[in-house]
């Protein structure tokens, strides 16, 4: 491994330890359990919906070429 | 010089034959990143509603027109039907369509200016995009719908014309039928977290 990618290497790992100040969340400041469950609520929300819309559409795609099959058999 | 013929063999077409037209397909793919992008703010709404700790609206902001809402909420969902039924009468004949089409498009005008009505009251009674968290979430979430329908309205328009011309292509009107039912059904769902 040459020095300059030895260096930079190093040099990030330096930079992984910079953002420790800044690890807070900005929009957590109310210890409610409102909160909590919003917070909880919007996570799997966000997770999902993804899954949801790719998962439908793959479904939607399977079903269909299996019927179009079918009726080239048939 | 006698010819030899040889014997005559039926060419097909090797390619499968697609599943989806790629208009729509295309259409599905951006209305999926359109439905994230509501989904965040959707979200960053609830968790703002939820640290609010207290009354909401925030004192000193009107509260919004649900039951006057609900009647415009029916307008668009109508809409979405007509347009549902100039789908089938498309399949049928496609002069059958413009009438249901036309319907559509004069009631996903009805909501936008219904719409814009609303707005005009909102900030007439304080209700404005900086008074308060809530009036910035309502202008943007509520506002980026309705620059949705005008957009979808404009599609529709556009699929209108062609087909008034004879020339509108099926799977270009079946683009055109997942962006505005998209819009359509969207609006349910942003009605009851934001206006309630």
């Amino acid at each position: 491994m040459s020095r300059s990618a030895l260096a930079i290497i190093w040099l990030l790992l330096c930079a992984a330890l910079l953002p420790e100040s800044a690890a807070a969340c900005s929009v957590c400041y109310v210890g409610a359990e409102e909160s909590r469950k919003a917070f909880l609520f919007t996570t799997v929300l966000l997770s999902l919906i993804p899954i949801a819309m790719i998962g439908t559409f793959a479904w939607w795609v399977w079903r269909h070429a299996r019927e179009a099959d079918a009726a080239d058999e048939g | 010089m006698a010819r030899s013929h040889a014997p005559l063999r039926v060419i097909t077409d090797p390619r499968p034959r697609p599943v989806l037209p790629s208009a729509v397909l295309g259409m599905l793919i951006f209305v999926g990143t359109e439905v994230m992008l509501f989904a965040g703010l959707v979200s960053a709404f609830l968790i703002l509603r939820a640290n609010a700790a207290g009354a909401w609206p925030p004192p000193g902001q009107p509260r919004l027109p649900f039951e006057e809402t609900a009647f415009n909420t029916l307008a668009l969902i109508a809409s979405g039907f007509m347009v549902w039924r100039a789908r089938h009468a498309f399949a049928q004949s496609p002069a059958r369509a413009q009438r249901p089409l036309a319907i559509a498009m004069a009631l996903g005008a009805f909501f936008v200016l219904f719409q814009g009505y609303e707005w005009v009251m909102m900030i007439g009674q304080g209700l404005t995009l900086q008074s308060s968290n809530h009036g910035s979430f309502f202008y943007l979430i509520v506002g980026l719908h309705a620059a949705h329908v005008v957009a979808g309205l404009s599609v529709l328009s556009w699929a209108w014309w062609r087909l008034r011309g004879g020339f509108l292509a099926s799977s270009t009107f079946a683009a055109a039928q997942v962006f505005w039912f998209f819009v359509v059904g969207l609006w349910p769902i942003l009605y009851l977290l934001v206006y309630r």
